[in-house]
């Protein structure tokens, strides 16, 4: 019994020292191949190369350390290799997992893989580098969120291609952010930040699995911080600036913000500047720039004793009678004017002759110091100037800067529409090439302060300028910096107090206010005239709030094809004019143009909506060019309206708007009514009546742009505000009546009318289009549905009318007046248990009214009378079965049209009425997948 | 034939013009030059007679007076009218499009053979076609996609557009080619108007019109709302094979823009003065919709451009081979110098005989071959540049009085010169608005009084609103002896009535001087002279000051024997820039008088911050700047006299509200009312407009009843609106009987 345990007990103690040895094995393997085993975890911290036992053996054999396959192999110098007992294993990869990554203190990170990573190191050739990995958009759909939270803190790192990101309306608002976001929250305060290289952000993966790697390169940072201070109020501040950077020089040495031109901006002088004046009103072709005196003020430095001399233009020019070369303008007594479209262009041409100044590669700097008055706008050129076009030779004229498409920059425009001189005034500037761009502002809300909701902001913009002078980038010094600001603000105040409400903004921002940033490309080259390649905004141009801003520009594709802001009410990207066009199967015909379409859905031109800039377009439904800031630029006002719900379902609002162009003497002036009924009855239906009457003095032209559905092309055309209501008494009014008396029948009403009565001479004077006096829109729309259930068989007839009466804005254009009928007979018929067959027919009926038939059968001339008859047939089978997981819809079938066009033609009896006809087929066979 | 045709007619006037204008004598003498309209010189000879050469492109030149063709004579049957020529809505404006400067090009179609054969769409003729299909046996042709651009050449209004296969127009039946069916069968048609704003980065943005994608009519026809179109492209959306014989292009109303260009007129080696230049004008369809821009040039030599030559990679001005002579009397060729900059610099710097002497002129450059031409650009060397658009302002110019020199605006082109050259544009922005352009005339006159004369004034800063004493000097550089006239009488253009004239002095090249004094002297009665009589004050007006001196009729400041005339005033100065510009005139003749031009005529003590040498121009030198920092518009605002007794007896009878108004130009609304101290308004002396300038508004002490108010104190006010800001001024005044 006594040797059974002994045995057991040296057993216990053999598969003890056989287990100690087993696990001192592995973890001695772990620990050289793959890290160090601490505890349960296994960590990969770097600790370099030991020093081997054996290998203090003094003997002169080679060693081959450091050599991972020792460990395994336990070879030594040399091993023969033979494979015949233990066959041959590969290599193993040890990629397979990716690998592991450190922090900057050495610390061990993970093992995996980089898919993201955004370094600048300065100073250095290609200095920028962002890489992106396949995996980031293959695996992440180009976006991953590191977020983290304690109590009441939250904080996550978003990295994405397409981030919606809006800091506030007039900093920062885009669709598609390409950078980082990191955002911090708690219950009081929050902060964002955010970081791009928005010249080239990389969309994708960097090609070929490198880095995008630049020299030049254009940075944005911005940010916002709130901060909820006592119960009502939340105060923000806001910060965002793009600016040029080159990695050619030492970090930290400069003001990041300010940005600095690139070595190719830099790498020829500035040999020639004009200085343009123009008229800012050019439409009512007096009163433009007046220009009394020029000067220039050019500091010249000595670059090797740094001596800096100013030189003024006196002292630069032999004859002052040929430099500057003043060109154009009109002679006033002591002073030019460019009035219209005349522009007088002060050339300045550093290479010329007669100038006997400092060489364009000793100047440093140039000031401009000119007196004007009138409605003055001051805008530069120069040879650095760069743009798509080639260059125009000096000396340049109005003529060869419109003619040439030359790049200038906007310097300044006089407020007002001045003609009198009055506001004679110096302006003085200093030349540079654009290399920041920075808005800084603040906020405040007011959140349910005795029943007041209230927003406020304020930012300022400031773009930084420098004169680009290549010796000064060489030997990286400070180029001459200036900054021009700009201002913006806006207020919001609204209270509702049932059965009151009330409603109030004021605005104002200044025509230099800009959110564009120009963009340098890898070669340090910007094109100031390109947007698509050289602008970066802060604010999208994205009427219709959709993932695609509706501009182009750089790193972010073309623009949106089609662009219908509150058009898409079911959100599905999709116009619900037009839902039947899908990516697989483009349609362009709006539906109240197709066959059986066309019964539920009717013209837009029947939408009721609020039109406060008074271009004949619902605001609501607008779609133009300009970023999508709440206000427009150029323009401060107010608008204030209060209002009482009357009942429930009964509301009236009045208010007035008003807002002026602060760069010309326009404005629009609106007081205005508005009356809202909208009643359901269980038994009566639903009723709405909707009426509108204003008072407008509007010459502020809002051009937008428009779907044209009828050209069945996507393109957008300009449709330019032709200002249909100068002064002019505006009136709209809107009544429907949807009944259904009982469950199969639908009756739908629609009446609308506007009517705008001008006022004054204001509608044929002045500068715009001559109007007619009045102006009206009537339409209306009477439709009736039934379903009848023989059986199975469900019989649907249809009738729709719809009237259109419209008076032309402009005199001399034609007036619109058609009614179209249809007629439309659907059955059904279910044929199996998931089969049914479907057959309907159309008929319709367009009558142009405009035109007196009689009159032209009559007289004369043969032509067509645009009326014309319609008809539709279409059968097809649908059956809808679920395969492989799908709803699998197969349908098949055919169409007929046969139209009718009537025209009066001249035959052998004379003039006569005839219709000519034309036919059109379809059959299909289609199979549509879904996943419902 | 009894009487001349009235092209004869006009030719024989222009050549009896022509011959006035060299054979005329020594003394000035004013004359009227009338284009056009029924009795002047006809439009279609170009008036002068040098023939007018126009740039038509960086290499191209011909000789026209109707650039592009599109200016219509005699328009709407009024003879010697202009207008802007009126489209016929029968003719097809594609087929002039290659003579208009347009341009036929198939972006798509890499092969040039069968560019070559898109003329073939404008050429009117049936049988002829611009084909994409593929034929029986020969190679696949791709059709879709093919793109056809059409450049009219200049803007049109467009209201059809047409266009269809062979044998398919019944006015262009070809039965030996039945191509009827070959018919585009989708198309898309894309159109641009011309204009500016529609160009980027010098291409047409098109914009499409129609995109059919059935179509299934042989002649496709378009009518399109009237619009201006320059560029038109029509883009095949077919695979099937296409031909065209004829793409035709209607238009509507007047082109939008034309150009008129004047022979030069040579006026001799005297050289000419300028004055003033008049025209008719009328308009059809709306007036804001059209506009007429009369400009002009003048210059020294024949030339108004430059021909250059390829040489060595530059432009070069010179012919070949050709020699200048060296401060050392050397001959040097240009060509030989290495650096062309140089070449170039000792070019320009010759003497303008001498330059000319070895320009490059209009027919040596037209032998080149078109790889040794180089640009053509204007010569603004020896010519000026075209003066901004005239202003007839309110006259109203008809054929009665179109050769009154009085009526019309001055000439801005630079005088003296020999050759003078106008230009008239025409613009619209609507298809049926136009200007028409009758008759033109302006007034020249030789010789003049001087080849050039300088003038500058002290000093250049001063207070606003404040009396200075100014000194103007005037300098001619250069009289002609035997051909110059002189001058002995000089007007200076005051902002404001001059307060007082000082010392006027001449000083003659030898070192005599003559002057007199007129400092104290009673402005009120004019003129005065001095004991001598040879110095005068003829005329002290609100805006003008006219003094005479001993003649001045020599003046070489090269020779040094330059003539010196400085003139001593006192006066106010109302806003920035005001310019004292100054007419030299000879008291003997009836000429034009000679506007001087700003530089540095002498030394004029501290005040004179001339670093220019004296005799070289600078417009500054007459421009007298204010400090810009004050913002009252109205200044000196006083009542004068102070109290004043309305009682009849012819002394102060009246009071004067005085007031300034400075910077203004045009009208600004202003007010002078009188109050009592009550405040009720008891007159309204002034409301109306003024500009800029020195205003006195009297008040005889009557109320708006003409009753005699009360003695007692009064309270005057004078508001101003203008389009910054408003201003307004109280002060008292007291009457006394």
């Amino acid at each position: 019994m006594r040797n059974t345990r002994v045995k057991l007990g040296w057993m216990f103690c053999l598969v003890l020292a056989a287990l100690c040895l087993t696990t001192g094995v592995d973890a001695q393997s772990q620990d050289r191949r793959f890290g160090t085993q601490r505890g349960a975890q296994l960590t990969y911290e770097p600790r370099g190369p030991g020093i081997l036992f054996d290998a203090l053996d003094p003997a002169l054999k080679k060693w081959y350390v450091p050599q991972e396959l020792y460990a395994d192999y336990g070879f030594r110098q040399w091993e023969y290799s033979n494979y015949a007992r233990e066959p041959y294993q590969r290599y193993v990869n040890t990629n397979l997992q990716g690998g592991p990554f450190y922090d900057l203190y050495g610390n061990y990170q993970t093992w995996g893989w980089l898919i993201f990573d955004w370094n600048q190191n300065q100073p250095g050739q290609f200095g920028s580098s962002i890489y992106k990995d396949p995996r980031f958009n293959s695996w992440f759909n180009a976006v991953t969120v590191s977020s983290d939270s304690r109590d009441q803190y939250y904080f996550a790192i978003t990295v994405g291609e397409r981030i919606r990101t809006t800091l506030t309306p007039l900093t920062f608002s885009k669709p598609r952010f390409n950078g980082i976001q990191m955002d911090f929250a708690s219950d009081k305060y929050e902060a964002t930040m955010l970081f791009s290289r928005a010249s080239e952000a990389v969309s994708g993966t960097t090609p070929e699995r490198l880095p995008s790697t630049t020299t030049n390169a254009t940075n944005l940072m911005g940010g916002r911080a709130t901060a909820q201070v006592g119960d009502f109020v939340k105060i923000g501040a806001t910060l965002v600036n793009a600016h040029n950077s080159q990695t050619l020089a030492e970090a930290f040495e400069r003001n990041p913000f300010v940005g600095t031109l690139s070595s190719e901006q830099g790498s020829s002088p500035v040999t020639t500047i004009a200085v343009v004046l123009s008229d800012d009103s050019p439409e009512d072709g007096t009163g433009g720039a007046a220009l009394f005196a020029h000067d220039i003020i050019i500091t010249a430095e000595d670059f090797d004793t740094k001596k800096r001399t100013k030189f003024r233009l006196r002292e630069v020019v032999a004859d002052p009678t040929k430099w500057p070369v003043v060109t154009g303008g009109f002679p006033r007594e002591g002073f030019l004017v460019a009035d219209g479209n005349e522009k007088i262009v002060i050339n300045y041409d550093f290479n010329d002759l007669a100038y006997i100044g400092p060489r364009p590669t000793e100047i440093v700097n140039v000031e401009f110091d000119l007196v004007v008055a009138n409605d003055y706008k001051i805008q530069v050129w120069s040879d650095r100037q760069t743009g798509r076009g080639s260059l125009p030779s000096m000396p340049l004229t109005g003529e060869d800067l419109d003619q040439s498409g030359a790049v200038l920059f906007d310097v300044g425009r006089a407020p007002g529409n001045v003609k009198d001189i009055s506001n004679q005034r110096r302006i003085v500037f200093d030349y540079g090439l654009p290399s920041a761009n920075m808005l800084f502002g603040f906020t405040m809300e007011l959140q349910q302060f005795m029943g007041f909701n209230a927003y406020a902001e304020f930012d300022i913009n400031r773009s930084y300028k420098q004169y680009p002078n290549l010796t000064l980038i060489d030997a990286g010094r400070s180029l001459n910096t200036h900054a021009r600001d700009a201002e913006a603000w806006m207020v919001n105040v609204s209270k509702v107090a049932y059965p009151y409400f009330f409603f109030g903004e004021a605005f104002s921002m200044d025509p230099d206010y800009s959110t564009t940033s120009f963009i340098v490309d890898g070669s340090g080259n910007v094109y100031y005239d390109d947007e698509r390649s050289s602008m970066y905004e802060f604010v999208d141009d994205n009427d219709d709030q959709d993932r695609t801003p509706d501009w182009s520009r750089w790193g972010q594709g073309g623009p949106d094809p089609i662009v219908f802001p509150g058009w898409d009410e079911n959100n599905d990207f999709v116009s619900d004019f037009n839902q039947n066009d899908n990516i697989s199967l483009s349609n362009r015909i709006p539906d109240y143009e197709e066959p059986f379409f066309r019964y539920h859905v009717d013209r837009p031109e029947y939408l009721f909506g609020i039109d406060l800039n008074n271009n004949n377009w619902i605001d609501r439904f607008e779609n133009d060019d300009l970023p999508d800031y709440p206000y427009r630029r150029d323009h401060r006002g107010y608008n204030v309206y209060l209002g009482q719900h009357l009942t429930p379902d009964v509301r009236l609002t009045v208010g007035q708007m008003k807002e002026d162009k602060i760069s010309s003497n326009r404005r629009n002036h609106v007081t205005y009514g508005v009356f809202v009924l909208d009643r359901d009855d269980a038994q009566w239906g639903r009723l709405r009546v909707f009426n509108s009457l204003k008072k407008v003095k509007d010459n502020i032209a809002d051009d937008r742009r428009e779907m044209t559905p009828d050209l069945q092309t996507v393109s957008l055309a300009n449709i330019e505000d032709i200002l249909p209501a100068r002064d002019t008494w505006v009136s709209s009014n809107y009544v429907q009546f949807d009944y259904a008396p009982t469950e199969d029948m639908n009756l739908v009403n629609k009446f609308k009318y506007s009517l705008y009565n001008q006022q004054g001479d204001a509608y044929k004077t002045g500068d715009a289009p001559v109007l007619n006096s009045s102006t009206h829109f009537l339409g209306l729309i009477n439709k009736i549905d039934y379903t009848y259930q023989i059986g199975t068989l469900a019989l649907q007839p249809k009738i729709k009318s719809e009237y259109l009466n419209q008076s032309a804005f402009l005199q001399g254009a034609d007036d619109r007046k058609e009614w179209m009928g249809l007629g439309i007979l659907q059955a059904r018929l279910p044929m199996l248990n998931r089969s049914a067959i479907e057959a309907g027919v159309e008929y319709s009926i367009f009558h142009e009214l405009e035109l007196d038939e009689s009159e032209l059968l009559e007289n004369g001339p043969a032509q067509e009378t645009g009326d014309f008859r319609n008809l539709v047939l279409a059968v097809q089978w649908t059956t809808i079965g679920h395969y492989l997981g799908y709803k699998l819809t197969t349908q098949f079938g055919f169409s007929y049209a046969k139209r009718w066009d009537e025209a009066i033609v001249l035959g052998d009896e004379g003039l006569a009425k005839k219709s000519e006809s034309r036919s059109f087929g379809t059959s299909f066979i289609s199979v549509y997948a879904g996943v419902e | 034939m009894l009487f001349p045709g009235k092209k004869t007619a006009s030719l024989i006037a222009a050549l009896l013009s022509v011959l006035c204008l060299l054979v005329q004598d020594t003394r000035a003498e004013r004359r009227t030059i009338i284009l056009g309209g029924a009795e002047g010189l006809a439009w279609e000879e170009g008036g002068g007679s040098i023939p007018a050469s126009i740039q038509t492109g960086p290499t191209e030149v011909e000789i026209s007076n109707t650039p592009g063709n599109v200016i219509e004579f005699d328009a709407g049957d009024r003879p010697g009218w202009l207008s802007p020529q009126q489209v016929d809505e029968t003719i097809n404006i594609a087929l002039g499009l290659l003579d208009r400067g347009g341009r036929l090009n198939a972006p798509t179609i890499l092969s040039q053979d069968v560019r070559n054969t898109l003329i073939f769409m404008v050429d009117d003729d049936p049988t002829t076609a611009f084909e994409r299909k593929t034929v029986r046996g020969g190679s696949q042709v791709n059709s879709l996609g093919v793109i056809m651009d059409f450049d009219l050449g200049a803007r049109f209004g467009v209201e059809r557009i047409q266009f269809f296969p062979r044998n398919a127009h019944p006015d262009f039946l070809a039965p030996g080619f039945p191509f009827q069916n070959d018919y585009m069968r989708a198309f898309e048609l894309l159109l641009n108007d011309g204009s500016e704003e529609t160009q980027e980065a010098n291409q047409p943005v098109l914009t499409t019109y129609r995109l059919t994608p059935e179509n299934e009519d042989p002649i496709v026809e378009l009518n399109i709302p009237p619009q201006y179109v320059r560029h038109i492209r029509l883009k095949s959306q077919t695979t099937v094979g296409f031909e065209i014989a004829e793409f035709r292009v209607f238009g509507t109303g007047f082109v939008p823009r034309a150009d008129y260009v004047s022979n030069v007129f040579d006026f001799g080696e005297e050289l000419a003065l300028w004055g003033n230049i008049r025209w008719e004008e009328e308009f059809v369809g709306t007036e804001r919709f059209s506009r007429l821009s009369i400009s002009s040039r003048s210059g020294w030599d024949d030339t108004p451009l430059v021909f250059t030559r390829k040489s060595r990679g530059e432009d070069v001005p010179w012919r070949a081979d050709a020699f200048v002579t060296t401060s050392e009397g050397t001959q040097l060729s240009l060509d030989d110098i290495s650096d062309v900059q140089e070449a170039l610099a000792i070019y320009d710097a010759l003497e303008l005989a001498e330059r000319n002497s070895i320009a490059l002129t209009q027919a040596e450059y037209e032998a080149l071959s078109s790889s040794k031409k180089g640009a053509v650009s204007d010569d603004l060397l020896a010519w000026s540049r075209w003066s901004p658009p005239y202003s007839l302002g309110t006259d109203e110019i008809r054929a009665e009085n179109i050769g009154d020199d009085a009526l019309g605006t001055p000439i801005l082109s630079p005088g003296p010169r020999r050759y003078f050259q106008i230009k008239a544009e025409f613009s619209s922005d609507e298809l049926q608005s136009a200007r028409l352009l009758g008759a033109l005339s302006f007034t020249a006159s030789n010789p003049p009084i001087a080849e050039r004369i300088i003038s500058e004034l002290v000093p250049r800063q001063v207070e606003l609103g404040v009396p200075v004493s100014f000194t103007y000097a005037v300098l001619p550089t250069k009289i002609r002896s035997g051909v110059d006239q002189g001058f002995d009488v000089f007007e200076i253009a005051t902002p404001v009535r001059c307060e007082e004239v000082g010392l006027i002095e001449v000083i003659h090249a030898d070192g005599r001087v003559e002057l007199a004094d007129f400092s104290g002297v009673d402005l009120e009665s004019l003129p005065v002279q001095d004991d001598t009589g040879q110095f005068a004050v003829e005329a002290v007006e609100e805006r003008l000051l006219r003094v005479r001196f001993p003649r001045i009729d020599e003046s070489d400041l090269e020779a040094e024997r330059a003539a010196l005339l400085k003139i001593g005033f006192t006066c106010r100065v109302l806003r920035f820039g005001t310019t004292f510009s100054g007419t030299a005139r000879n008291g003997a003749t009836t000429d034009l008088g000679q506007r001087v031009i700003g530089g540095n005529a002498a030394d004029l003590g501290a005040v004179d911050d001339d670093i220019t040498p004296i005799g070289v121009a600078d417009p500054n030198d007459l421009a007298v700047k204010v400090p810009l920092g004050g913002g009252e518009l109205m200044i000196n605002v006083e009542a004068q006299p102070r109290p004043f007794s309305p009682n009849g007896d012819g002394i102060n009878d009246a009071t004067f509200i005085r007031y300034d108004l400075t910077r203004l130009v045009g009208g600004a609304p202003i007010s002078v009312r009188i109050h009592d101290l009550s405040g009720t308004l008891l007159r309204t002396l002034f409301v109306g407009e003024q500009g800029g300038g020195s205003f006195a508004a009297e008040w005889d002490g009557r109320d708006e009843a003409g009753q005699m108010a009360p003695p007692g104190i009064y309270l005057y006010r004078v508001d101003l609106d203008t389009d910054t800001k408003r201003e307004a001024e109280v002060g008292v005044v007291e009457v006394v009987y």
